[in-house]
């Protein structure tokens, strides 16, 4: 995505174009929300095409593992929210290369600029900030990424099972959970706890003991009343969250 | 004006094949991973992680794969 939005603005300084669509009366501000429109249509467009492939291959693999598929249990709103959430998380991403592109009119550098942003700079920010003290952890939230973590770890929703009865039991696993055996039956979340404040939706009725893997979700109780919640599909995706209890 | 710019701009990147043949590297990468933790799930005994694989949880699985790919690496032949 940040290639794309980089290699779109920047081609149009390299290739001398934008001078010659401002020479055609054209105003560079609707050059550049055209632009803008674009880049927005590719992150549609590459968030769809995984939605589309994991979709497809989650009607398989639901067979093999489950001998059936509960199409019930997807909220099309949740989904739709979710992708949105999505799309929006990346927006940050795009508009940094825009930045870029606009200051150095340069394609190399607006791209190795934003992607040295999102993998070196904000990982070392986000392994050094606990070190530095709790002012800086605040920062870390604020970051692109840190907006993508909150954000995404909202889409768990998504995984979470619609009750298709009116009442189970607390000690009956939910099939969207793996099979792991639960520990205890104390709840994790206070009422009212910051936790359950940033997941509403995140299984309030949640189950688990110390830990857990609720689709992806590892959640750990610490001993100092910490609830921590890494959000990671199995290395794809990993982003930690800290919150007090 | 407005709608003619963004039309143009839309053709100029979408008429040619390289960015669909990177969407479709998107889709191949998410479809060999997903295979992958399939086969692991289904030969590593003691690992029952389904969730992340089955409907409906594997939409978390597809949404946070397309933010770990925001710099955009399979799209790199574009270059």
């Amino acid at each position: 995505m940040i290639i794309i939005t980089g290699i779109v603005f920047a081609q149009e300084y390299s290739w001398g174009t934008l001078r010659l669509w401002l020479s055609k009366g054209i105003a560079r501000t609707q050059l550049f929300v055209a632009k803008g429109v674009l880049a927005i249509f590719t992150v549609l467009l590459i968030v769809g095409v995984c939605l589309l492939s994991v979709a497809l291959l989650s009607l398989f693999f639901s067979i093999q593992l489950q001998h059936k598929v509960h199409l019930e249990q997807l909220d099309v709103l949740q989904l739709l929210l979710a992708y949105l959430r999505t799309i929006y998380a990346l927006l940050p991403y795009a508009a940094l290369t825009l930045l870029l592109v606009v200051l150095t009119r340069s394609g190399i550098i607006a791209v190795g600029g934003a992607i040295a942003f999102s993998t070196i700079f904000e990982g070392l920010l986000k392994s050094l900030a606990p070190r530095l003290g709790s002012g800086f952890m605040h920062i870390v939230f604020y970051l692109p990424s840190g907006l993508a973590s909150t954000l995404s770890s909202q889409n768990f929703a998504l995984a979470i099972c619609r009750p298709r009865q009116a009442h189970t039991s607390p000690h009956r696993r939910s099939p969207c959970l793996g099979s792991r055996s639960t520990h205890s039956s104390s709840s994790p979340w206070p009422s009212g706890s910051s936790a359950s404040k940033i997941w509403p939706r995140c299984r309030p009725d949640y189950s688990a003991g110390d830990e857990d893997i609720a689709a992806g979700r590892v959640v750990s109780l610490e001993a100092s009343g910490k609830v921590r919640v890494t959000v990671g599909i199995e290395g794809v995706f990993e982003g930690v969250l800290c919150c007090i209890a | 004006m407005f709608w003619n710019i963004v039309r143009l701009e839309m053709s100029k990147t979408y008429q040619r094949l390289l960015p669909w043949i990177c969407l479709g590297v998107v889709a191949l990468i998410v479809l060999a991973i997903s295979t992958a933790l399939f086969l692991y799930n289904m030969l590593v005994p003691g690992y029952h992680n389904t969730s992340s694989l089955t409907w409906p949880g594997s939409f978390v699985f597809g949404l946070n794969f397309a933010l770990a790919i925001r710099p955009g690496t399979p799209m790199v032949p574009m270059l």
